[in-house]
């Protein structure tokens, strides 16, 4: 199951959720309830906003790391979707990447997963024709370019 | 004493300070101050960073509200020799024999030695050395195999 792979990484010491977005925004798979669907999901939008303009401009990101209302917020980004992962300290980022790296590779194993993925995928660069940027997320991908 | 991380402070007794503006971070962190836990501590439970509590405590200080009454260094954990037994094994595996050389030359980057390598810095290794893999399969074939190990120890 995807839970139990998400699990592993909750298992880190201050992780408080993983979610596992598609590049639509919809939230496939989570554990942890720090927050409302409805926030999760605004964050994977402006995430998969920045990874399409950084694509666009030849520089997709892999790994995303943000700092957000008092949480570090990191972002794993693969083929059609976003591993988010919400913790509370820096020092656990390396173990982080790494478990992340590790998660992904199962997922892409994982049928279940396999199954929603098929059914959501969907191109980063359409969410860059929805509308035109906000001044935060000018100011976030000012940080990256 | 020095005010650090690692400070463990209290509130002035017997001195009244004059008029006093606090902010709202000063505050939180005044209600958190009980002469027991440190500044890392009191971020900890605050979602503070250290470097933004350590700022906070500064000004509390210059303040006259607070003092410094002892530091608590952590006691470092480190990984066991058979750690990196273990691991010389595993990267051999990717890289073949320089990996002995590569993992010293990692440890020299992180100004770190086997003999005292702190657990905490053990990922942060174990990314850089992925770094020398350069098929993205191994590379998290190596890491999966990392996780495993960093587990037992």
């Amino acid at each position: 199951m995807p839970q139990t792979i998400l699990k592993e990484i909750q298992n880190i010491d201050s992780v408080e959720m993983v979610a596992i977005c598609s590049f639509k925004g919809e939230i496939g798979f989570k554990v942890g309830e720090l927050l409302p669907e409805a926030d999760l999901k605004a964050i994977a939008i402006h995430l998969v906003r920045a990874f399409a303009a950084l694509k666009v401009v030849g520089k997709p990101p892999i790994h995303m790391e943000i700092y957000w209302q008092n949480h570090f917020l990191h972002a794993r980004f693969a083929d059609g979707f976003v591993i988010i992962t919400i913790c509370n300290t820096l020092e656990v980022m390396s173990l982080l990447r790494i478990t992340l790296n590790v998660a992904l590779a199962n997922l892409l194993q994982n049928k279940t997963f396999l199954k929603w993925l098929k059914k959501h995928s969907a191109d980063a660069l359409k969410q860059l024709r929805r509308g035109s940027f906000d001044e935060h997320e000018i100011n976030l991908i000012s940080q990256f370019t | 004493m020095d005010l650090n991380k690692f400070a463990v402070c209290q509130l002035v007794s017997g001195k009244i300070p004059g008029e006093v503006t606090l902010n709202s971070m000063e505050w939180a962190i005044i209600t958190q101050i009980d002469g027991e836990r440190t500044v890392q501590q009191i971020a900890k439970k605050l979602t503070f960073s250290d470097a933004e509590a350590v700022m906070i405590f500064n000004s509390l200080l210059s303040k006259g509200l607070i003092e410094v009454i002892a530091v608590k260094e952590p006691e470092v954990q480190t990984v066991p020799p058979a750690f990196f037994t273990q691991l010389e094994k595993i990267l051999i595996q990717f890289i073949g024999p320089v990996a002995v050389y590569v993992i010293n030359d990692t440890l020299l980057e992180l100004n770190a030695s086997r003999e005292k390598f702190p657990k905490t810095l053990a990922p942060e290794l174990i990314e850089l050395l992925s770094d020398e893999i350069s098929d993205d399969n191994k590379k998290i074939q190596f890491q999966k195999q990392m996780l495993e190990l960093l587990k037992r120890y």
